[in-house]
């Protein structure tokens, strides 16, 4: 400590850890107190789902054929993650997933919404008549009247910590049919 | 004074000893304040700022060479008693 540059560097390095271990507290709170859970709703219209043919994948290039069958759907969504904005979030991820079980597989998800919230004014959604946003077709490229749940999943973002991730329990159903009985 | 003193500003051991106590005291108290006062505002910009204005005080206070650190120096024998000696 006895010239300008040995003091400076004692000076920030304290620093550095003082701040990594207030930092390491405000985390450690935040991970045991958690970011709670809300009553999210997301409806869908089983009365308007379409399915359309389109090229997927590797005949992507072949401008005949349109045989691939995508699902096409809108839906509300009720939900307010306002509760979920304390000091230490910094976004909310909120995706709608559709869950289904086909002939060959037990277990289908397929995130057809999201949206990131990046402040507690915007965190209050009610929309009506989204569109999903990606694409929702099967591994089988046709859909046989599987019958499919919509839920709403959340992920939140911190500014230091772990991410925490929920989901809400009320799934709205409705039936994806084979283009060929539309 | 040569070069390196004029870039160095050399303190001496009591003031050295003084400084590293005022560095600890001064960062761990701006972190226990900037901690409380934003967790009771709800704030971690509140926790940044706060922080930052400690450690600028604390820089301020310990790395210029002041005239608080220069109060004990240390006493070296000069030439003039080793020549005699001889």
């Amino acid at each position: 400590m006895y010239n300008l540059q040995q003091r400076t560097n004692n000076v920030f390095s304290f620093a550095v850890s003082v701040l990594g271990t207030v930092l390491a507290i405000v985390a450690l709170i935040s991970a045991i107190s958690g970011y709670g859970s809300i009553n999210g709703k997301v409806q869908v219209h089983a009365d308007n789902v379409k399915i359309v043919t389109r090229r997927y994948g590797p005949e992507n290039t072949d401008y005949r054929s349109s045989k691939s069958e995508f699902a096409r759907l809108t839906f509300d969504i009720d939900a307010d993650f306002t509760p979920m904005f304390n000091w230490n979030t910094k976004q909310v991820f909120v995706t709608v997933v559709a869950e289904y079980q086909s002939k060959n597989f037990d277990r289908n998800s397929v995130v057809i919404w999201d949206k990131i919230i990046t402040s507690k004014e915007k965190a209050n959604l009610k929309l009506r008549n989204v569109h999903n946003k990606y694409a929702m077709i099967d591994v089988a490229q046709k859909w046989n009247y599987e019958k499919a749940n919509l839920t709403l999943v959340w992920d939140v973002t911190p500014y230091v910590g772990i991410l925490q991730a929920g989901q809400s329990n009320q799934g709205s159903g409705f039936v994806l049919p084979p283009f060929s009985s539309q | 004074m040569a070069l390196a003193d004029i870039i160095e500003c050399t303190i001496d051991f009591e003031g050295q000893r003084l400084a590293e106590q005022l560095t600890y005291v001064l960062l761990i108290a701006s972190g226990i304040v900037s901690f409380v006062v934003g967790y009771s505002l709800q704030s971690l910009q509140m926790v940044m700022m706060l922080f930052a204005a400690g450690l600028v005080l604390t820089a301020l206070v310990v790395i210029p060479p002041w005239p608080m650190y220069n109060k004990h120096p240390q006493p070296f024998i000069t030439d003039k008693v080793v020549e005699k000696k001889e």
